[in-house]
């Protein structure tokens, strides 16, 4: 473009102008696009070390495990019961086995607390927001998994609590000790 | 429309004035790392001692300052315990924080012992793992002693501290400070995300940069240019070299290259200049002079200490990195100011910031690191040749004595120069008086160090003692079933049994020489496999030696090494075929045909030596690209295009599969046409 647009006479004499259009443009929108991707990962770091330090003082959640409204997806045990829920999973390697939909009630970032028993397999435990993840912890060792996510959200009014099978192999076994979901205005 | 261009010009201007600033800014927030790892320490006076596993054994503390109190301990012999006793209390009033980068033993406890003997603070457990420790120390003034009791069962390793100091704040230490994007930790930061939004930046702007006034540009290379080059060298090194993880330059010079003998890759340079400096010569070490390397590298050492200072041998390794980055950029800015005058200024940018963006050895301290750099000033002073031809006026003496002191200061630094100078210089001046310009420069400068090692080694030798043993070296360099390996050590113990001849004379050498020629002849279908497998490698992405990090991965993920060698090669070739600007191409790329194929015969180590190689390949084919008379001379020759261009595929398509069938082909690979294989003092391979 910017080699035809010094050909005057050319049809494409034009065109040195419009690729000035459109690399000045694109280069706005790149500038923002790095700008935003790292005040964005700079934000969700400094939330979960946040999070993860200073969660003594931490007010009550808007939802915990026994207020979550779940819905159960594929998981063949699905036991809640207040302060547990035990979950097992369906053989489908990396299937949604329970979630619960809320709203968001205009919040820009929620944070999201756990702490699961993994007895067999392994586990996926996210926030799905649009049908993608903001959020996403994994883990495929039994044992302890304890962790603290958090997810800047977008426009749209609902997030999804999202509890997964994460086992290539195919059922995983979990009991869920705790889940709290905080929303930030 | 023209007005809404007008503005988005300008825009374009100031987005081309952003990315340059964000590139310069990342790069100069990342000095302090790089050149001194951490901020000052408390200056508290420390001594060491310790308590070997086996009580018969004596057992001594090492302390090397890496830089403002922080410290390298590490005890000689394995131990059980190592102590550090501190001075004067004074100054520990203002610690209130110890820092500890452990080596080994891989569990350690940590005990604080007060002046009043009461146990003021629990012990800390340490452990090797990557990183820094950070331990906060109450009522500091109290303490006298600090304890590192190792928890291992046999204690049988050294205690090694890579890092110990005391420190008024954390600031700084467990991650590097910065107003912006603090959140993201120092590792995911420097090591992957600000490299590659450098490299996008780096790429914008090369496109911008067709868009900034050709004027206003061209004045700006020169400063620009050198600027985005320090930045790139510095973010570079801040991933070699993150002080929050590995260990920072310092600590690596400390606890590696400093700790092998003198004399050794990595220090000889540095051990050279500071003998100098102390006046005891350009030697290595007492009444021994360097066999295998020229003077220049070591001189260049000296001036690193002179400029940046030496107080110890961890200061000059520092000092000699920043030299080496500083006279990397001041080459680049140089050569684009000089290339100013021969192509349009968003092209040379174009050729500025590729040059900055190779992957480069500037945190070694050996002579490799700085070959790019005099390659960038030949190749300047070829320019500053080419353009007084094109202008038609006749070359000055002050050009063409300028081109050869570019020459022979490589010829300084590594001998490897001579053939692509004397061609070069052939090509230059056949029949002319001026052809004496580089005889006598060589000359000068071989008979000079010849005369100097002669009063330490007995015997006249104008450049190395070492062509045997690189050429030994080069042919195990290859998988084949010959069992001998490539190392000082293997050479020194063949020569040792086949020669009386002291390893490192000229005479061992000769000898290796002419074993290795017979062993070319004996095996001719190795010697093949050899070079085809080196010229491979070479094209595969070796021309451009040195750790690519993320800055560079970005742009070969777009186009990966290999193709990107073969593109270039191949429109280098399409040029000359085509007769367009035949000389200029052939005189830039002299390094691609006249120095890099010495080291498919000779030890090419994984390709360290040829950064000359590519820089030129740069430098001589990507203004091509940009330059509508190219196209057209191609144009005008289809069929050698054509020929050049299918070559170009099929050497793509087919040179790997060869060059394996080669290797897996043992009735060529060990086929004896000449001489009889029991002859060889290599034998027969297993």
């Amino acid at each position: 473009l910017i080699v035809l647009g010094r050909r005057p006479g050319l049809p494409f004499a034009r065109f040195g102008d419009l690729s000035s259009i459109i690399i000045a443009t694109a280069g706005l929108m790149f500038f923002w696009s790095q700008y935003s991707y790292l005040s964005g990962l700079s934000w969700w770091y400094g939330s979960v070390d946040h999070l993860r330090t200073g969660s003594a003082g931490r007010p009550a959640p808007d939802y915990d495990l026994a207020t979550l409204p779940w819905k159960v997806a594929a998981a063949r045990v699905f036991d809640v019961k207040p302060g547990r829920m035990t979950l097992v999973t369906s053989h489908d390697s990396f299937a949604y086995q329970a979630s619960a939909n809320i709203g968001t009630g205009g919040a820009s970032a929620a944070d999201i607390q756990f702490d699961v028993d993994v007895e067999a397999g392994g586990v996926t435990i996210g926030l799905l927001q649009g049908g993608q993840w903001v959020a996403i912890s994994s883990s495929r060792k039994a044992g302890s998994f304890a962790d603290w996510n958090s997810a800047q959200l977008g426009y749209r009014r609902s997030l999804t609590v999202v509890i997964a099978n994460d086992n290539p192999a195919g059922e995983s076994r979990f009991i869920v000790k705790s889940l709290r979901l905080y929303l930030r205005k | 429309m023209d007005r809404l261009s007008r503005v988005c010009r300008v825009l374009l201007c100031g987005e081309f004035v952003l990315a340059v600033a964000v590139i310069v800014y990342a790069g100069v927030h990342d000095v302090k790392d790089v050149f001194f790892g951490a901020p000052a320490a408390v200056a508290v006076q420390i001594e060491g001692s310790c308590e070997a596993g086996d009580p018969t054994v004596p057992c001594h503390v090492s302390v090397a300052e890496l830089h403002a109190a922080r410290y390298r301990i590490a005890t000689d012999a394995p131990a059980r315990t190592l102590t550090i006793t501190l001075g004067s209390r004074a100054p520990m009033e203002r610690a209130h924080h110890l820092l500890v980068r452990v080596s080994q033993p891989t569990n350690l406890e940590l005990y604080v012992q007060a002046h009043d003997g009461e146990a003021f603070v629990e012990p800390t457990h340490l452990t090797n793992s990557p990183g820094r420790t950070m331990t906060p120390l109450p009522a500091a003034a109290r303490i006298t002693a600090l304890s590192f009791v190792s928890e291992a069962e046999a204690f049988s390793e050294p205690i090694v501290l890579d890092e110990l100091g005391f420190f008024e704040a954390n600031r700084g230490l467990l991650t590097d400070v910065r107003r912006i994007f603090q959140g993201i930790p120092p590792l995911t930061y420097h090591g992957t995300l600000v490299p590659r939004v450098v490299a996008r930046l780096c790429i914008f702007s090369a496109i911008a940069a067709f868009f900034v006034p050709r004027r206003v540009l061209k004045r700006l290379l020169p400063v620009l240019v050198p600027a985005i080059c320090f930045s790139l060298c510095v973010l570079d090194l801040a991933v070699l070299f993150p002080p929050y993880r590995s260990g920072d330059l310092r600590a690596f010079y400390a606890g590696g290259p400093l700790q092998n003998a003198a004399g050794s890759n990595l220090n000889g340079g540095l051990w050279q200049a500071e003998r100098l400096l102390a006046g005891q010569g350009l030697t290595v070490g007492a009444g021994v002079v360097s066999w295998e390397r020229m003077p220049g590298y070591g001189l260049f050492c000296a001036v690193a200490a002179l400029f940046f200072g030496h107080a110890t041998l961890v200061d000059l390794a520092t000092a000699t990195v920043l030299l080496q980055v500083i006279f990397y950029c001041a080459a680049a800015g140089f050569f684009v100011w000089v290339a100013g005058q021969l192509w349009q200024s968003h092209v040379v940018w174009i050729v500025g910031l590729l040059i900055a963006m190779l992957p480069k050895q500037l945190g070694y301290t050996q002579v490799d690191s700085i070959i790019a750099p005099v390659t960038l000033l030949i190749l300047a002073a070829l320019c500053i040749r080419l353009k007084s031809v094109e202008s038609g006026r006749p070359v000055g003496l002050a050009v063409d004595l300028f081109v050869h002191l570019t020459f022979a200061l490589w010829f300084l630094m590594r001998p490897d120069v001579l053939p692509g100078w004397l061609v070069v210089s052939l090509v230059l001046y056949w029949r002319s008086p001026r052809l004496m310009i580089p005889i006598v420069l060589a000359v000068a400068i071989g008979v000079s160090w010849a005369s100097y090692k002669m009063q330490y080694t007995k015997e006249f030798v104008p450049t190395t003692a070492n062509i045997g043993a690189t050429l030994m070296c080069g042919l195990w360099e290859v998988p084949s079933r010959f069992a001998s390996t490539c190392s000082d050590a293997a050479y020194f113990n063949w020569i040792a049994t086949h020669t009386p001849f002291e390893p490192t004379s000229q005479a061992a050498s000769n000898f290796a020489t002419r074993e290795v020629l017979r062993f070319w002849l004996t095996f001719p279908g190795h010697f093949v496999i050899m070079l085809y497998d080196k010229m491979l490698r070479f094209l595969g992405g070796d021309v451009w030696p040195g750790h690519a990090t993320d800055l560079q991965q970005s742009l070969f993920q777009i186009v990966p090494r290999a193709p990107l060698v073969v593109f270039l090669l191949t429109t280098m070739a399409l040029a000359v075929a085509a007769g367009h600007q035949r000389l200029r191409t052939l005189l830039l790329a002299w390094p691609l045909f006249l120095n890099a194929p010495l080291f498919w015969v000779m030890q090419a180590s994984d390709g360290r030596f040829y950064s000359a190689a590519g820089v030129a390949l740069v430098v001589a084919a990507v203004p091509l690209l940009f330059e509508r008379p190219f196209y057209v001379a191609i144009a005008a020759q289809p069929r050698r295009t054509l020929a050049l261009v299918v070559s170009a595929g099929v050497l793509a398509i087919a040179a790997r599969p060869l060059d394996v069938w080669l290797l897996h082909n043992d009735a060529f690979h060990y086929w004896t046409p000449f001489f009889d294989a029991s002859s060889s003092p290599w034998g027969t391979g297993r």
